[in-house]
């Protein structure tokens, strides 16, 4: 499974990415990333609205996973909650990009 | 043709424009939408769409744009301040209320005295009664989430974040977002733009947006600091990177992409011309990108008048976003509308309006005549035409 998570957005204007490869990762945490995209439904959960407020982040995620591939931009003030801990993680994760 | 705002005059002279007065009935509204000219098509749309004439909407309309219908005849400054206490729900418990002695929290105590401010500026020089110019409670939240590097305007409050206060010092990049009041008069200013112009957050109109929160954001510390246009440093975020990012602040409107060179962070990337305007999506199509342009401008024209930026150019701004600027007004627009105001306040040809001009000109508009490449206004080509529904769902969806 990969995944490429981007954070735009917010006062200041930064950008912040992660990316996953659970080939690379030790199976512990690919094992704790592949379930939590279970637990989202990632590929199964209809999209939201992108709904922009004032220095409120905006999230893109792509996922690829056997065979399927799906990318979907959130707007943080609108996540559904079955990817919120998933959307949590990945942005917790995510460092600085350089301009 | 023009058709029908109904007015009611402020103490300045200026005539209030509120679309909830519309006095057009809904039919000829839903025609002029169809067929009127792109200029009349938008605002039959705006009037329908401000007056509940979409079915389904109402609540979502009075949420994020409805205005007041009546003023409050006394000014009252009503702060209130919640600690999240390290989670993200809103607003977590009230600490301190308007009168109440300081917290001793410094997030705290910086988010009551900026609110202050920035109230007072509105307030005292523009005759605004708060967010709503209807004594709106101020709201804020301070200590919002674990590591949050950001400061936002939700619709109804404002949340601060502690930035890496919680990290070891050499780890940190961000202090909190209360540090500089002009990053809370910032997310004041977004709660004034959409009780006022709505401007849609995206592409060219979210950065006017963005603008006009940095233009009050810079007025309000030049004001509390009692600094003409000349002294003043006209940075935003200042001291919110810490001494590990070399930074003077996160965004200079009188140097538009010069705020931030860092190894980690790289640079600031905020044009200051038409020419280098961000094309991409990103940042909801470069919100904090493109401001540059039109926060330069600003700038220009402030420097030119001299003196306190916030009695003329400051003023000029005002009303314009009060009164002229709708939600998908874009950067020509707003150089023509400053211009239009200039005139009206101080006399076609005066200096104020020349200075209005030399600015925008200066970014790369030119105030009498359009520009003849753009970045789209939104997204959805030929969304001025498309059925209402859809056109809302384009703004807010």
């Amino acid at each position: 499974m990969k995944i490429k998570f981007r954070q735009t957005g917010g006062f200041a204007g930064l950008t912040k990415a992660a990316e996953f490869d659970t080939e690379q990762m030790p199976s512990g945490a690919a094992e704790a990333l592949k379930l939590m995209v279970d637990r989202a439904s990632f590929f199964e959960v209809s999209s939201p609205n992108l709904r922009a407020m004032p220095d409120r982040e905006q999230y893109t995620l792509s996922i690829e996973s056997e065979g399927q591939s799906r990318q979907m931009t959130l707007g943080a003030s609108n996540i559904p909650a079955q990817l919120k801990e998933l959307v949590d993680y990945l942005a917790k994760q995510a460092q600085y990009e350089k301009r | 043709m023009t058709f029908g705002t109904h007015c009611h005059h402020h103490p300045d002279g200026s005539c209030h424009r509120n679309p909830l007065h519309c006095i057009v009935p809904p039919h000829m509204l839903k025609e002029l939408a169809e067929q009127g000219t792109p200029e009349e098509r938008e605002r039959a749309m705006r009037s329908l769409v401000l007056s509940g004439q979409i079915r389904g909407q109402r609540q979502q309309i009075a949420e994020l744009i409805s205005r007041p219908v009546n003023r409050e005849a006394v000014a009252v400054k009503q702060r209130i301040i919640y600690d999240a206490g390290g989670q993200t729900d809103l607003p977590g418990r009230r600490i301190r209320g308007e009168g109440d002695p300081p917290t001793g929290d410094a997030a705290a105590d910086e988010a009551y005295d900026g609110a202050g401010a920035t109230y007072d500026l509105f307030q005292v020089v523009y005759g605004r009664n708060s967010i709503d110019d209807r004594g709106m409670d101020l709201i804020s939240t301070v200590h919002y989430g674990q590591s949050y590097d950001n400061a936002f305007w939700d619709g109804k409050q404002m949340t601060y974040g502690d930035g890496d206060e919680d990290l070891p010092e050499s780890d940190r990049l961000f202090n909190r977002f209360t540090i500089a009041i002009d990053i809370i008069a910032h997310e004041l200013t977004h709660g004034v733009t959409q009780y006022e112009a709505g401007l849609v957050y995206r592409n060219q109109p979210g950065a006017l947006n963005e603008s006009f929160s940095d233009v009050f954001g810079a007025l309000v510390k030049q004001y509390q600091r009692r600094q003409t246009a000349a002294e003043a440093d006209w940075l935003i975020g200042e001291g919110l990177f810490t001494r590990n990012v070399n930074a003077t602040g996160i965004r200079s409107m009188k140097a538009p992409g010069t705020a931030y060179n860092d190894p980690k962070l790289g640079k600031d990337p905020q044009p200051a011309h038409m020419r280098d305007i961000y094309k991409g999506f990103e940042d909801n199509g470069g919100v904090h990108i493109n401001s540059g342009i039109p926060n330069y401008a600003f700038y220009l024209a402030a420097r030119e008048l001299g003196g306190y930026a916030w009695e003329k150019a400051g003023r000029i701004w005002y009303i314009a976003l009060r009164d002229k600027l709708r939600p998908t007004s874009t950067f020509w627009d707003a150089a023509r509308e400053t211009y239009q105001v200039a005139g009206d306040l101080f006399g076609a040809g005066s200096l104020e309006q020349q200075a209005v001009r030399n600015g925008w000109t200066a970014v790369g508009l030119t105030v009498d005549s359009p520009p003849t490449q753009q970045q789209p206004p939104l997204d959805m080509p030929g969304c001025l035409t498309a059925p209402a529904a859809i056109l809302w769902r384009s703004f807010f969806g």
